[in-house]
């Protein structure tokens, strides 16, 4: 579900804790972030293909209402049919009760994060549906009965021993933790579930509004098979998905699988427009596309976020952020992790207070909005997301301590500071001083201190002023 | 250079391009210049893989390939006169499934394809292998090229880009071919040698 539950603070302690997640989620991020920036170091295209990308989508964003008429009386000639959903529970009611129509009890689902916001699959299980996720990742993280953990690899936290104990339980077999045989193991399991199932479910990278189609961009194939063996296919995308025409989703086609996973184009893109036609032998015989709004309207009317609703979701910002490093997908709370999480989450949800909290778990560094494709100032966001919150709930002890430590700071005893910082961050002084102040001690737990300079920046600035002076 | 010359040029220039980046995704290629030459690698690719069964598209763009010719060797199916049912069951135990690609792209090494009643989806989708024929005369440099080929009022009901085989890294990063989609994919590359262009 979108919102989150408790705070942030308490997840991250959590995950923080957990030497092995941190382990995962640093190999994670650091792997795909090199991946995306090898492929881009080696395109001298990229700036354009990246600004091109973004005056796509500055535009897709601007004409939001037009296209998404557009795009409805296009499905319309194609025989798909649309369908508007304002909330979580609108949207999960329209494929309930779709799929009571087409009498489908069994489910194949591909990823779909809208699907997780809006809590479908608890949904249709509720209804006494079986819903299969056939993502290998997802699939992995419902058998665990857990939530995805980053947007594109959902089960980074799992290890190949987990996964061989989740698919022994599942399956009543005894398997090798061996990848390709689990692998293999999957395709079996998850063949049987495709064809017998009933509907596909999926979600929607891309709507494109002249032609009423829907993008799908999958590895596995695991999008296609949903789309080409059930009798009928529910996709759901957000408000925001659609892109004017074939052109705009061929600039999407560039950048999306690039700044994801450094691909030049993932295994599989299938551009969907409309049911099964005349004499085709395979493909639903039934199309409908749920559109959600669930909070994006707003955010849309909202002069200082709407361009947020730019994000095509390729979970680039995450995997450059400090703080999603060290504390990971689960410690957001929601659907969405990382800076575009910090940013969405609170704007879908401002009745949410533990929401708000999010916009905090920043350093405001900016890498965020450096790595984003669609030039999403992420990091401004934030702050604008801060300032909001300081006006709504003004914090009076932090106003009265920064007022302190802006004094201490311009005063004279300011300059015993550094000799301390490098006292603490010495070898045997560290550990006295962290028995001494207990507070210290809990705060070192999680974090090293970085050595101190020999020389501080107050003593060099006379020098370095006056070498700035002589360059003029 | 004749137009001729320079046509030949450029599809040369195309198929080696569309073969690199195909080669980097985990596909394999082979380049032959004449429709037996592409016919007796087919075999070779179906025999090696001990292919029993093939299912096939029945698009104009395999006709350089004499496939009733290999109908002593395998059990061909192709998508005339057959149910759905059928064609699905062909399909979910074929050794192999064979397309004729519309298009490819040269920057990515994608084949397209779309569903229609001759060429549907599940052939690419369900056997373990995907040999597809590609002319390089209908190699285009991009995505946003290969989807012009489309009018774009009268879209296929599925246009398939296919840029390698099925993969995963869900598992430790550790990437597997194959989780749903075919593990191989193979692609002849039909360059002829001469300016005769189909």
């Amino acid at each position: 579900m979108l919102s989150p539950q408790g705070h942030f603070a308490e997840r991250a302690k959590e995950a923080v804790a957990d030497a092995h997640l941190r382990a995962a989620v640093r190999r994670t991020v650091d792997r795909l972030r090199d991946l995306r920036r090898t492929t881009e170091a080696n395109d001298s295209a990229m700036p354009l293909r990246r600004e091109k990308a973004r005056l796509v989508r500055e535009h897709s964003v601007a004409a939001l209402p037009h296209l998404l008429e557009q795009f409805t009386q296009a499905c319309r000639r194609n025989g798909t049919v649309v369908h508007r959903a304002a909330d979580a529970a609108e949207a999960c009611g329209i494929a309930l009760s779709l799929l009571r129509t087409h009498a489908a009890r069994r489910v194949v689902k591909s990823k779909s994060m809208v699907t997780e916001e809006i809590g479908l699959n608890e949904a249709l299980e509720r209804d006494g549906i079986e819903v299969t996720e056939t993502d290998l990742g997802e699939w992995i993280i419902q058998l665990a009965g857990e939530r995805p953990s980053h947007i594109i690899l959902p089960a980074i936290h799992k290890t190949r021993h987990d996964v061989q104990r989740l698919f022994e339980r599942e399956s009543g077999t005894t398997l090798s933790p061996d990848t390709a045989r689990l692998c293999a193991h999957a395709r079996i399991r998850l063949r049987e579930k495709f064809l017998q199932a009933d509907a596909g479910i999926s979600g929607a990278n891309f709507a494109v509004a002249s032609t009423g189609s829907i993008a799908l961009f999958t590895n596995e194939g695991n999008g296609r098979l949903v789309t080409t063996l059930p009798r009928v296919h529910i996709a759901f995308m957000g408000m925001e998905r659609v892109v004017a025409d074939l052109d705009a989703l061929a600039s999407m086609a560039e950048v999306l699988p690039r700044s994801a996973t450094g691909q030049k184009l993932t295994s599989y893109c299938t551009v969907i427009t409309g049911p099964r036609g005349p004499g085709e032998l395979d493909g639903p015989e039934h199309l409908h596309v749920i559109i959600v709004d669930n909070g994006r309207s707003a955010v849309w009317r909202d002069p200082e976020f709407r361009d947020v609703l730019r994000c095509i979701r390729c979970a680039a910002c995450l995997n450059v952020c400090p703080v999603y490093a060290q504390v990971g997908g689960h410690s957001y709370g929601g659907t969405y992790p990382g800076p575009i999480g910090a940013v969405l989450t609170p704007l879908l949800r401002p009745e949410q207070r533990s929401a708000t909290e999010l916009a905090e778990a920043s350093t405001l560094c900016a890498a965020c909005t450096e790595a984003c494709p669609v030039g999403i100032p992420l990091h401004d966001m934030l702050v604008r997301l801060r300032r909001r919150e300081q006006a709504l709930h003004p914090h009076r002890v932090q106003r009265l301590m920064l007022r302190v430590a802006m004094r201490f700071a311009r005063s004279a005893k300011a300059g015993a500071l550094p000799a301390l910082l490098r006292a603490a961050s010495h070898g045997g002084t560290a550990i006295v001083l962290r028995k001494l102040v207990p507070a210290l001690d809990h705060w070192q737990r999680t974090r090293a201190l970085p050595p101190a300079p020999a020389q501080t920046f107050r003593a060099l600035w006379p020098q370095l002023a006056q070498e700035a002076m002589n360059e003029h | 250079m004749s137009t001729n010359a320079s046509a030949r040029a450029a599809s040369t220039l195309a198929a080696n391009s569309f073969r690199e980046a195909l080669l980097a995704v985990g596909g394999e290629v082979h380049l032959v210049h004449t429709a037996a030459e592409a016919q007796a690698c087919l075999q070779a690719v179906l025999e090696e893989a001990h292919v029993r069964e093939l299912v096939h598209h029945a698009a104009e763009t395999l006709a350089p390939l004499q496939l009733s010719a290999l109908a002593q060797q395998l059990q061909l199916t192709g998508p005339h006169g057959i149910g759905p049912q059928a064609h699905r069951e062909h399909c979910a135990r074929a050794g192999a499934g064979l397309t004729g690609a519309i298009a490819g792209i040269a920057a990515t090494g994608t084949l397209v394809l779309a569903a229609a009643a001759t060429t549907p989806r599940s052939t690419s989708l369900l056997p373990p292998l995907h040999v597809a024929l590609l002319h390089s005369a209908r190699i285009v440099p991009d995505i946003a090229a290969a989807l012009l080929l489309f009018p774009a009022q009268a879209l296929p009901s599925q246009i398939i880009n296919i840029t390698g085989p099925s993969r995963t890294g869900d598992i430790e990063h550790d990437l597997t071919t194959g989780v749903h989609g075919p593990a191989r994919l193979v692609v002849i590359l039909l360059h002829p040698e001469s300016e005769h262009h189909p």
